[in-house]
């Protein structure tokens, strides 16, 4: 509703464009437990959505995603580069594309 | 977040090393979509529906004059290498890289270091081999050697019965 967040859709690409990021605490509801967990999760500024001017955030928990984009912080690349990413599966079993070209 | 040490090291050589290249895929399908699959659907959804019976290469890069193939690995060096023939030979029926295509296809495997048995295997197979050692590998490969010492079996039992003592 409020539309604060990038959401990736399995299976749909989805091109984003990040000015800064960092590594944060958060704390979630744990779907299955139905209680409250502290967990680490990496934090990226999105000022373009699919090519159009926006101001989200992209919160990544997932490890695999993660050791993709994190690497990007070192050294200010990360806005350097737009990045397609693309969710496949779900679950424990999702894995993920990661296409970074430089931005345009 | 659980360890993921082969992609950590893919994405750091991606991000240190391929500044270059004009388009850089961590996590790439390859090959053709099944046909009975790509008969049956719009091809975004075939590509979805298909990607669990493709092969995937850690990185492949598109640069002005070739496309590379990378497979980064820390210990299964052999793996990687054995891969990259088979990864190169898909590149030209990729759906993905269609638009990229036609450039030269190269291999490479990225390691922290490599034994003479692969080094002489991807000299004859033209894969190209490259050092690539993040400061964090010497204390993961030292673990991982550790792993099944007296020492690191007993401090991991204690670990476990602290654990256990506490409901955890």
């Amino acid at each position: 509703m409020l539309d604060n967040y990038v959401r990736l859709v399995p299976g749909v690409p989805k091109r984003l464009h990040f000015t800064q990021g960092q590594v944060v605490e958060k704390e979630i509801t744990d779907p299955a437990l139905g209680r409250g967990k502290r967990l680490r999760a990496l934090e990226l500024a999105v000022d373009r959505e699919d090519g159009l001017p926006t101001s989200k955030s992209f919160s990544v928990v997932s490890e695999k995603l993660a050791q993709s984009l994190a690497p990007y912080l070192d050294g200010g690349r990360l806005p350097i580069y737009d990045f397609t990413i693309t969710q496949y599966g779900s679950g424990y079993t999702r894995t993920y594309t990661v296409e970074a070209r430089p931005a345009g | 977040m659980t360890q993921q040490r082969e992609r950590r090291l893919a994405g750091e050589y991606a991000a240190t090393r391929l500044g270059q290249a004009l388009v850089v895929i961590q996590g790439c399908p390859l090959g053709p979509i099944p046909q009975a699959i790509a008969e049956s659907m719009p091809l975004a959804i075939a590509r979805r529906v298909s990607r669990p019976w493709r092969p995937e290469a850690d990185i492949v890069a598109v640069f002005g004059d070739g496309i590379e193939v990378i497979e980064c690995k820390i210990f299964k060096l052999i793996d990687g290498a054995a891969k990259l023939p088979l990864y190169a030979s898909l590149v030209g029926q990729t759906p993905e890289l269609q638009t990229h295509l036609p450039r030269p296809v190269r291999m490479r495997l990225v390691c922290p270091w490599v034994s003479i048995a692969v080094q002489q295997f991807a000299d004859g197979a033209s894969i190209i081999v490259e050092h690539f050692a993040p400061a964090w590998i010497e204390s993961y490969v030292e673990s991982m050697h550790n792993y099944w010492t007296r020492e690191y079996r007993q401090a991991r039992a204690e670990r476990q019965r602290r654990l256990a003592e506490l409901g955890l």
